[in-house]
């Protein structure tokens, strides 16, 4: 009787050794309705172990900044890592001052195009390409790549690229391409000028993403069984019916998931902004571009530095995305279609 | 056997992994007393390899110091005070003179006064340089910026250009500018062109000329400032809103975006003129090659200026010495290296910098920045303004890029700047 005590004494440590070893709850099947409470704890000894450095690097990298800045948000601030001796109290007024501020609602216009405008564009041209590549059209994989190809090249290089190439005035890609096709009117627009910047900036940024949402919508495609096509093709459906009723039913989630990427990168627009004006401009300004030059002074002659301004624009980037984000799950909601 | 092969293979890893770091430890130096640079340059260009040629004089002539570099390039400017806010341990920073006085200053630097007394540095330094540094201390006296590279603002000319126009004496008032222009756009020439990057230096040249620096300091810091009525801005939209009628801004300008102005109007030679700084000649000098002409000029006075013709807006890179750093001596004597005779004639000679020591010939392309320096009356700070916040920045820079292309005129632009100014 001892031995066999023993025995599964010594299993049961092996096992926990073993299940604890591999991240896994410790084995409840030897814990009887005394020993239960025992366990338990142990289990939250492993748990918090498991968890424990992860949760803290949350809180160091995450919720602390966070917390500090919506804090910082309600303070006047002289530098980003001023000491909290230095904030002055300043209430709300970092909030209604961005509202009155001419430039801030500049960015919330721009940044509501990119968001609107772009994403359709981006999403769409997307979405056409996975559609074709996913049909099983000849050199799919050079074509893939081809398109994603846009997205392995450092933003700043390819903004530099369509600036003073593409979009250059005198000897430019499309000033050359529209000139030799007869385009005359076309030719003619001068992509960098104020009047066409923020349109050049976007169509150039739409260029950089295609690639990487087609890849998202090409994998959610992918999964999609092809006998349902087989046969909604013997039922004698077409390519668009086949879309519209199978295809976008089927990447719902995946196009919703798109969706809040999307939101995301959008809102959080800046290095395009940065390189199509060196210095801040009411054309192509952004959230993110009037915070950096808020907290960090901009380029060009220095401003003034505004942390506590810079604090209160952060907070409502963060807002943005979470609305948008609400909104998005409640217009797309979560459908589970078994496949 | 697979098995014996993977241990091995494994002791011999973590062997190398060990090994590793023992020249690190060797490289630490022993004794060595380390003196910690923060650059405001990247570690490709120019600039740096001649301030890496200096730091090995240094090492070899103070065999007890040891130097580390960040080579941080401009964005230095970002993460200095934070990084000194958080204990970073930096003995020398360097940025332009706008940055360390508006994020540092004072109460973040160390003054130098009594470590730079006697040294080499304090006999070669210019007066103008010195003055220039020491004019932004508290007593007006003290040594808490050290000149690294001092600039001049001036609107670059091409002088076989003006020559072939047949222009024989520089331009002095707006009447005789605006005469100029036509005479290049006469012989086959654009007049003018600026980048994006300097739209900001171009209106506040002209606005300073007649309000001064104390009113553009207020106005390009305060969007709801009443001198946004003056009636010079009117004037200063009007007059370069004729220079646009008149086909004096090369086709394309107000759409620049850095460096496209500069690179494929200026230097290449089609265009006239082009409003920069000092650092121009050395980054199209690729573009330029040997044989251009370089000119440099005073802003031309407006109706109505009360600065003197002579005004010329100037700056700097500055060296300075956070209240953080833990080897203050050898910084000095790093400084000391960094503006000797031998690294300021390296960086005239392969950077095309203007020295900030006296008894150093400027090449040809900065010849005439050099008379500018010598022959001004005053000097006013980049843009007549230490501080330009985004919010007037943002604005006025986009009115002004749609004036110069031609998508709004001067009435246009009036009223664009009453409604957007706050």
């Amino acid at each position: 009787m001892k031995a066999s005590v023993r025995i599964c004494e010594a299993q049961k440590r092996h096992n926990t050794e073993q299940f604890g070893a591999m991240g896994l709850k410790s084995p409840i099947v030897f814990t009887d309705g005394n020993g239960g409470v025992k366990v338990k704890h142990r289990e939250r000894l492993f748990m918090a172990g498991y968890l424990g450095p992860a949760v803290l690097c949350f809180l160091i990298i995450f919720a602390y900044p966070l917390i500090r800045t919506i804090l910082m948000s309600f303070f006047v601030i002289p530098g980003i890592s001023s000491p909290v001796s230095e904030w002055k109290f300043a209430g709300l007024d970092n909030y209604i001052g961005m509202f009155r501020n001419g430039v801030f609602l500049a960015s919330l216009n721009n940044i509501w195009r990119i968001w609107l405008i772009g994403g359709a564009l981006t999403l769409a041209i997307a979405l056409f390409y996975a559609v074709i590549l996913a049909s099983g059209v000849k050199g799919k994989k050079f074509w893939r790549s081809a398109i994603y190809l846009p997205n392995t090249v450092n933003a700043v290089a390819l903004a530099t690229m369509w600036l003073q190439y593409v979009f250059q005035n005198k000897f430019g890609l499309l000033k050359t391409l529209f000139t030799s096709l007869g385009w005359t009117s076309l030719a003619k627009i001068n992509w960098t000028s104020p009047k066409y910047l923020f349109w050049g900036m976007l169509l150039s940024y739409v260029f950089g993403s295609v690639g990487y949402f087609m890849l998202i919508f090409l994998a959610g495609i992918e999964r999609i069984p092809s006998d349902l096509y087989e046969s909604a093709r013997i039922d004698g459906a077409g390519a668009w019916v086949q879309f519209t009723r199978i295809t976008f039913p089927l990447i719902r989630d995946v196009f919703r998931t798109a969706l809040t990427l999307w939101t995301i990168g959008a809102v959080n627009f800046f290095t395009w902004a940065k390189m199509f004006s060196t210095r801040i401009s009411t054309i192509t300004v952004t959230p993110v571009y009037f915070l950096y030059d808020k907290v960090f002074g901009g380029s060009g002659t220095a401003s003034a530095i505004d942390a506590g301004g810079g604090a209160a624009v952060g907070v409502m980037i963060a807002v943005i995305v979470l609305i948008v984000h609400v909104a998005i799950n409640r217009l797309l909601k979560e459908e589970v279609y078994e496949y | 056997m697979k098995n014996k092969a993977a241990k091995v293979l494994a002791m011999a890893l973590s062997a190398a992994m060990v090994l590793g770091t023992v020249p690190a430890f060797a490289e630490d130096g022993g004794d060595k007393q380390k003196v910690v640079y923060w650059a405001q340059w990247s570690e490709n260009e120019t600039q740096a390899e001649v301030l890496k040629d200096a730091i090995a004089r240094f090492e070899e002539n103070n065999p007890e110091y040891t130097v580390e570099v960040n080579w941080a390039g401009r964005e230095v400017r970002d993460i200095m005070r934070t990084s000194i806010d958080s204990g970073t341990v930096i003995d020398i920073i360097e940025s332009g003179y706008d940055r360390i006085l508006g994020q540092l200053g004072e109460d973040y630097l160390i003054d130098l006064t009594e470590y730079v007394a006697g040294t080499d540095f304090e006999a070669s330094i210019s007066e103008g340089m010195a003055s220039f540094a020491k004019g932004f201390t508290s007593t007006g006296d003290s040594w808490y910026y050290i000149p690294a590279q001092p600039f001049v603002g001036t609107i670059f000319y091409n002088k076989a250009i003006f020559r072939e126009a047949g222009i024989e004496a520089l331009p002095t008032t707006w009447a005789e500018f605006m005469d100029c222009c036509q005479k290049i756009v006469d012989a086959g020439y654009a007049p003018m062109t600026i980048d994006d990057a300097y739209m900001e230096c171009l209106y506040t040249a002209y606005l300073g000329m007649i309000m001064g620096t104390d009113s553009i300091e207020e106005m390009m810091n305060d969007s709801a400032s009443p001198l946004w009525d003056d009636p010079a801005v009117a004037q200063m939209a009007k007059d370069f809103g004729e220079m646009v009628e008149k086909g004096y801004f090369a086709e394309g300008t107000g759409s620049f975006v850095f460096p496209a102005a500069q690179n494929t109007e200026f230097a290449m030679g089609t265009t006239a003129m082009y409003y920069n700084g000092s650092w121009l000649p050395n980054e199209v000098a690729d573009i330029t090659g040997d044989e251009f002409e370089w000119g440099a000029m005073f802003f031309p006075a407006p109706e109505g200026a009360t600065e003197d013709y002579t005004t010329y807006t100037t700056g700097c890179q500055f060296y300075a010495v956070p209240k953080t750093a833990e080897n203050v001596e050898g910084a000095v004597k790093l400084i000391e290296e960094f503006t000797s005779l031998q690294t300021q004639t390296d960086l005239l000679e392969k950077c095309q910098c203007i020295p900030v020591i006296n008894g150093l010939e400027l090449p040809e392309s900065l010849a005439d920045c050099g008379t500018l320096m010598e022959t001004a009356t005053k000097a006013v700070p980049w843009c007549y303004a230490s501080t330009i916040s985004a919010e007037v920045k943002a604005v006025s820079n986009a009115s002004f890029a749609k004036l110069l292309s031609g998508e709004i005129d001067a009435d246009g632009f009036v009223q664009e700047i009453a409604d957007q100014m706050n």
